[in-house]
């Protein structure tokens, strides 16, 4: 819907029509997430459904196995392994920084600066 | 916080793109792209970059379902209907294909939130198929020639409020059916100029029907980096300036 209607307002500054897209459907489920974290944190859920729903398993996992290899993959493989797991995991899953740490079983200083350098050395590698 | 150094805005810029940047930090920052052309030039740089993750996804056909619920919302046929994020009574659409059938510990993340999230590298492949909609799909049928900006004013569900066509002396607006009819308000529409200076009012929305306001000279004279609807008492505001701002949206050039 969002694309329909934002369609005229691409521009080449935008990059490729397809990361613009992307952009476009990422931050709105990005916010479908927050919503509904925030109605969940108001509401008891049933935790058999809810366990139904997460059994669906781990999006980034599959996804990346049958992506094709671009710049960034080598990027991420030169990063340090947490810094590229907490990106993955916030990039495909839509985690906050408190839900990498709680996935990833670390601080949440230590998410951040691993989140924080791990961008800055991605730039640093794709700009290179 | 200074926002000025440009290290600062680039990290804060990225983990926009990504997601990390989160609640009222998100929604300030949001505040200060639409201000800034500098900050929004950054986040483009940082969505080319990061959505090569995203680029390089197996395509992936949406279902005729989520096709239907598209073409409806959008008005090419039938009666609209609630998207599946709208309604607990309604079965996801799409959500089985990618998702793998792996387990997950994660236990405090509700319903909803696990469908978006199991959904969204699964959007993300879904965009390239909207492309051939938006290309392929018969433009609503207007003056196009006349025609020199179009602004489209959406709501908070993406619902359309107000097309807005720029022609070379008028502001013709066309209300949508979407908008709340508050006896008490009027909605006025304002233009944002890019040197920063106090928004300038382009005059009183209708609330149903069309409507055609002046284009004031000034219209060509400054930079606008975006329009704005404001909530005002009935006859617009008393003040000279916004009472509370609603909406924002950008021009787009024909």
């Amino acid at each position: 819907m969002r694309i329909w209607y934002k369609a005229s307002e691409y521009s080449h500054e935008r990059g490729s029509v397809l990361s613009w897209m992307i952009s476009i459907v990422r931050y709105r489920a990005l916010d479908m997430i927050r919503a509904a974290r925030v109605r969940n944190e108001n509401a008891m859920t049933d935790l058999d459904q809810l366990s139904a729903e997460i059994d669906r398993g781990s999006p980034e996992v599959d996804l990346s196995q049958g992506r094709e290899r671009a710049k960034i993959d080598n990027c991420i493989d030169n990063l340090e392994k947490p810094q590229a797991d907490a990106i993955t995991l916030a990039y495909f899953r839509g985690f906050s920084h408190r839900e990498v740490c709680d996935q990833m079983e670390s601080p949440l200083g230590s998410v951040k600066s691993w989140i924080r350098r791990g961008l800055q050395r991605l730039r640093r590698c794709m700009e290179s | 916080m200074n926002y000025d150094s440009e290290e600062l805005q680039d990290a804060l810029s990225a983990e926009y793109v990504l997601g990390t940047l989160d609640g009222k930090a998100r929604l300030r920052y949001e505040r200060m792209i639409v201000e800034s052309t500098a900050l929004r030039k950054n986040v483009w740089r940082w969505e080319q970059k990061l959505n090569e993750l995203g680029e390089s996804l197996p395509a992936l056909e949406p279902s005729e379902k989520a096709w239907n619920t598209v073409e409806q919302r959008l008005g090419f046929s039938g009666n609209v209907v609630l998207g599946p994020w709208e309604t607990a009574s309604q079965e996801p659409a799409r959500s089985t294909k990618v998702a793998p059938e792996s387990p997950s510990s994660r236990g405090r993340i509700g319903v909803g939130r696990a469908w978006w999230q199991a959904n969204l590298a699964a959007a993300t492949v879904l965009a390239a198929s909207i492309i051939f909609a938006v290309i392929l799909w018969p433009q609503p049928q207007a003056p196009v020639s006349a025609i020199e900006q179009l602004a489209v004013v959406q709501g908070a569900k993406s619902e359309a409020l107000w097309l807005i066509k720029i022609r070379k002396n008028t502001l013709e607006v066309q209300a949508t059916g979407n908008i709340a009819q508050d006896g008490e308000h009027d909605y006025e529409l304002w233009m944002l100029a890019e040197d920063g200076r106090a928004p300038i009012s382009l005059g009183i929305l209708p609330k149903q029907g069309r409507d055609t306001l002046p284009r004031p000279a000034l219209f060509d004279q400054i930079d606008i980096v975006a329009l704005a609807v404001s909530l005002e008492p009935l006859g617009g505001s008393a003040t000279g300036s916004p009472t509370r701002v609603l909406y924002t949206t950008q021009l787009v050039n024909i």
